[in-house]
């Protein structure tokens, strides 16, 4: 492609040369509409060229530099293209550069290692499909957004900080080292912060704003200790250099299943990172309530690319986590859990967005769960077809949304298809998707993630995984379809706000004013439909007659142990995941068997669902009526909100303040009072001291040199006469003193 | 007094004995020291006891002469013994003289002003200077 430029030692760098510029562009479009957007005065227009252009050009670049990458650079140099390769500023530069630091864990424990770490960009095949995910999809969104926040007022505040969000998605996405990356992984968390309270006059919002922002704080902390101890345990922080050394068991020993050493504690540092970033259990709490952001930040930021970073973090460091199959399964574990339990709080709520959080919490435990199995490839897939999918759906509630007029209780929609057909054939697509049909890119990855969980081996209790995320995928499978049936099918039950009397009986005359979206909306929705039809087929799986080049492409990112085998527990890894290739055919009646399964449960399940909410509510009353207890507690998402302010927020955070308020007025006050009570009374006795004793001296000598003097000045007569006596006699003195001396 | 003073200049262990240490009996200075002595001391009591700063002037050159007259005598004495052969004595006796009169001008002239402040020149009436 680009083989015509003469770089010097570059064969066909091009493009790759010119990744700075991926996350540079966004970050000054960023700059520039939140520096000059309100003081230029700048309109909507404008505004919008420099924001999708932006991405746009980033996107360009983007596939420019991974077709380069692929084509060329893998091919010839086998390795991760670094940016510094491309010489300094502004493709790579010296960032930190501290002091010397000790090296505290393994084997070289006591040596000093300067500490500098460099900014430079890192493009692999995993940023690789990172940026192309987050350029193509980020690129798209931005283009809803020009619809959906026309008219609003902080239009240029809405898109500086989409771009800002873009930036920092990049960073992550591309950094060469954890620091780096954790600058990005701070930043999405600042974006996602400001951009869920982007409504901040609303109460909600800036409660929202908080929430995600500080329980992603208990996170980032679990990513920081994990941090501190790959610097005291390698000396570095840069990816390439960590993966290599960590692979070798003399820094980071291979543990077992059951055992719990340094590879699990750094795993387990790093899992904590993620499970904050990516809403999973337990700091999932805040991703359903981010969704008082405006829709497309939901779409772009809590389903397509923020909250994976986590799975994304996971995979970059799978040599870590592939050290302690303890945290695998721990991963695993969390992973599944998570998808079920998010899965069943999707089924009662109202809020349409609210669906789609708990959805994708719910999708996201899914990669975790291939995580843990050791599929990571299979977890990226999951992670890049459901970027599109779930991108679509929710840019489709958001143009349902904007045709209601800020509607978002399903229990006011319904029937929307007649009105808004382009927005629900494209939202079917995504429907189709994320339940698992044939030939929709859900299907793909997530039976692919089904069966790498059923067929692993060296993991206890791998069949009770698989059942849970089975049985997740059927939860899936009805809680979408409730949202469809309840949004598009039916009969409409809303009132448009202002189509006047809101009371009674104007269905038909609000319903007329519901009307598709404009073009700027409906076009990144048909382009993402096409995405979520067809994004699967990369992944083709083999016992479909597929090559799955996705994994293929994968395959130099993910670390295999020099037996060939994910586990270490090889005796009863007997289907280990990297012999699967090999064992295919033994295993592809099974999977055939689990693939058919699935689907029959997905259809199966969609339409009882759509049974139910359409023809036969009363049997679904009385289903809900027979287990009423789950389904308030359902709807009320188990109380873990509750929960967690009552143990959290009033218990432990405001038990330790009043402590530390206690410790702080009766210990640390009576400190700083009692040494004042001792200042005044030193400086009492030293006053005292000073009056009567050194005073009391100084007076005395005064008092003495009086009282000699008025004796002793009577010699001072004044006659000149008396001196001159004394002078004489003095002399007479001393001569008679001489001659009696010297007799 | 002349024979205390012979006996002194003889005496070995006496201060003036010291000088003249294995010399002969200077009998002819012995006259000079003592008329030299007899103007000192008549110095040192008219300094002591008289009330006329003028008095006292005269006093005080009678002092300064009884040295000069002891300056003149020694050089001669010891430029008949042989040990010296300047005028050494003769020419402090000069200076003497000089620095006598240098102070008695300015001395009389201070005089001159205290007289015109307080019209006496009695030396007990001028007692200031006291506690």
């Amino acid at each position: 492609m680009a083989g015509d430029f003469a770089i010097p030692g570059g064969e066909g760098r091009a493009m790759l040369e010119l990744i700075w510029l991926i996350p540079a562009l966004p970050l000054l479009s960023a700059l520039c509409l939140g520096l000059f957007g309100r003081t230029l005065r700048l309109s909507e227009k404008t505004i919008s060229w420099i924001a999708c252009g932006s991405v746009f050009l980033s996107l360009v670049i983007s596939i420019g530099a991974v077709y380069e990458f692929a084509t060329a650079y893998w091919p010839t140099h086998g390795r991760p293209y670094l940016s510094r390769e491309a010489g300094g500023f502004p493709h790579s530069f010296t960032w930190v550069l501290g002091g010397d630091a000790r090296l505290s864990l393994g084997p070289e424990a006591g040596k000093t290692v300067p500490v500098r770490i460099e900014w430079s960009y890192q493009l692999d095949q995993l940023s690789a499909v990172m940026i192309l995910i987050v350029t193509f999809v980020g690129f798209w969104i931005h283009v809803f957004s020009i619809g959906y926040m026309r008219g609003d007022g902080g239009f240029y505040r809405f898109f500086a900080q989409m771009n800002l969000f873009m930036f920092m998605m990049l960073v992550l996405v591309m950094s060469s080292n954890f620091l780096m990356m954790f600058v990005g992984w701070e930043g999405v968390g600042l974006c996602s912060y400001l951009l869920i309270g982007y409504y901040f006059h609303w109460n909600y919002a800036a409660y929202a704003s908080k929430k995600a922002f500080i329980v992603n704080r208990v996170g980032d902390f679990g990513f920081l200790l994990a941090m501190f101890a790959i610097f005291s345990l390698f000396g570095t922080l840069q990816f390439t250099e960590v993966m290599e050394l960590a692979k070798n068991d003399a820094y980071l020993p291979q543990e077992h299943f059951g055992m719990w050493g340094l590879a699990s504690w750094i795993a387990l540092g790093l899992f904590i990172g993620a499970t904050g970033k990516s809403a999973q259990i337990p700091l999932y709490v805040w991703l359903p309530d981010a969704m008082a952001g405006p829709t497309p930040v939901s779409a772009l930021i809590h389903a397509a690319t923020m909250v994976t970073a986590g799975v994304y973090m996971v995979t970059r460091t799978n040599v870590l986590f592939q050290k302690s199959p303890t945290m695998m399964f721990v991963v695993a574990l969390v992973g599944v859990l998570t998808a079920v339990w998010a899965a069943s709080m999707g089924f009662t709520q109202t809020d349409i967005k609210k669906v789609l959080a708990y959805s994708t919490i719910s999708q996201l435990g899914y990669m975790f769960l291939a995580c843990g199995v050791g599929a990571f490839a299979a977890g990226i897939f999951h992670l890049y077809t459901h970027a599109f999918f779930k991108a679509l759906m929710f840019l489709g509630a958001g143009s349902v949304i904007i045709a209601l007029h800020h509607e978002m209780d399903m229990r006011r929609m319904g029937g929307l298809a007649r009105f808004m057909p382009i927005t629900y054939k494209t939202f079917l697509a995504g429907w189709l998707a994320i339940c698992g049909i044939p030939l929709f890119s859900g299907f793909f990855s997530k039976d692919e993630i089904l069966w790498r969980t059923f067929s692993a081996g060296g993991i206890p209790g791998g069949r009770w995984l698989w059942l849970l995320g089975f049985l997740g995928a059927g939860m899936t499978a009805f809680y979408m379809t409730r949202l469809v049936a309840l949004t598009f099918w039916g009969e409409p039950r809303f009132v448009v706000a202002g189509g006047g009397g809101a009371s009674h009986g104007h269905e038909e005359h609000g319903a007329h004013e519901v009307r598709e979206s404009p073009r700027v909306m409906t076009i990144p929705l048909i382009v993402l439909a096409i995405g979520a039809l067809a994004s699967g087929w990369i992944g083709w799986p083999e016992s479909l007659g597929g090559t799955n080049r996705f994994e293929k492409w994968l395959e130099p990112v993910i670390w295999h142990r020099a037996e060939g085998r994910i586990s270490p527990m090889i005796e009863h890894g007997e289907t280990a995941l990297a012999e699967v290739g090999a064992h295919a055919e033994a295993h592809s009646a099974i999977e055939y068997l689990l693939m058919l399964a699935s689907v029959l449960l997905a259809v199966g399940i969609m339409y009882g669902c759509a049974t139910l909410y359409l023809r036969r509510r009363d049997r679904l009353e009385a289903i809900v009526r027979a287990i009423r207890p789950l389904y308030v507690a359902s709807a009320n998402k188990y109380w873990v909100d509750e929960f967690y302010e009552g143990v959290f927020v009033h218990g432990l955070a405001l038990g330790l303040s009043r402590l530390s308020w206690r410790v702080d007025a009766h210990g640390v006050d009576g400190g700083v009072n009692g040494s004042a009570w001792m200042t005044v009374f030193w400086s009492k006795v030293s006053g005292w001291f000073d009056l009567y004793v050194v005073d009391f001296l100084v007076n005395a000598i005064g008092a003495m040199t009086k009282l000699f003097s008025t004796v002793f000045r009577m010699a001072q007569t004044g006659f000149a006469q008396n001196y001159a006596l004394v002078i004489t006699a003095g002399l007479f003195l001393l001569t008679a003193l001489y001659l009696i001396i010297s007799w | 007094m002349h024979v205390a003073m012979i006996w002194a200049l003889q005496e070995p262990t006496s201060f003036v004995g010291r000088f003249f240490e294995g010399l002969t009996a200077p009998k002819g200075i012995v006259d000079f020291l003592v008329v030299s002595f007899m103007l000192f001391a008549i110095g040192v009591l008219g300094v002591l006891t008289r009330r006329n700063i003028l008095i006292i002037f005269m006093s005080i050159e009678l002092i300064l002469n009884a040295a000069n007259l002891n300056f003149i005598a020694f050089t001669r004495y010891w430029q008949a013994m042989g040990r010296i052969s300047e005028n050494m004595g003769h020419i402090f006796t000069i200076f003497i003289i000089v620095v006598a009169a240098a102070e008695a001008v300015i001395g009389l002239g201070i005089l001159i002003a205290l007289y015109r402040n307080r019209q006496t020149v009695a030396i007990d009436e001028i007692n200031l200077l006291k506690w």
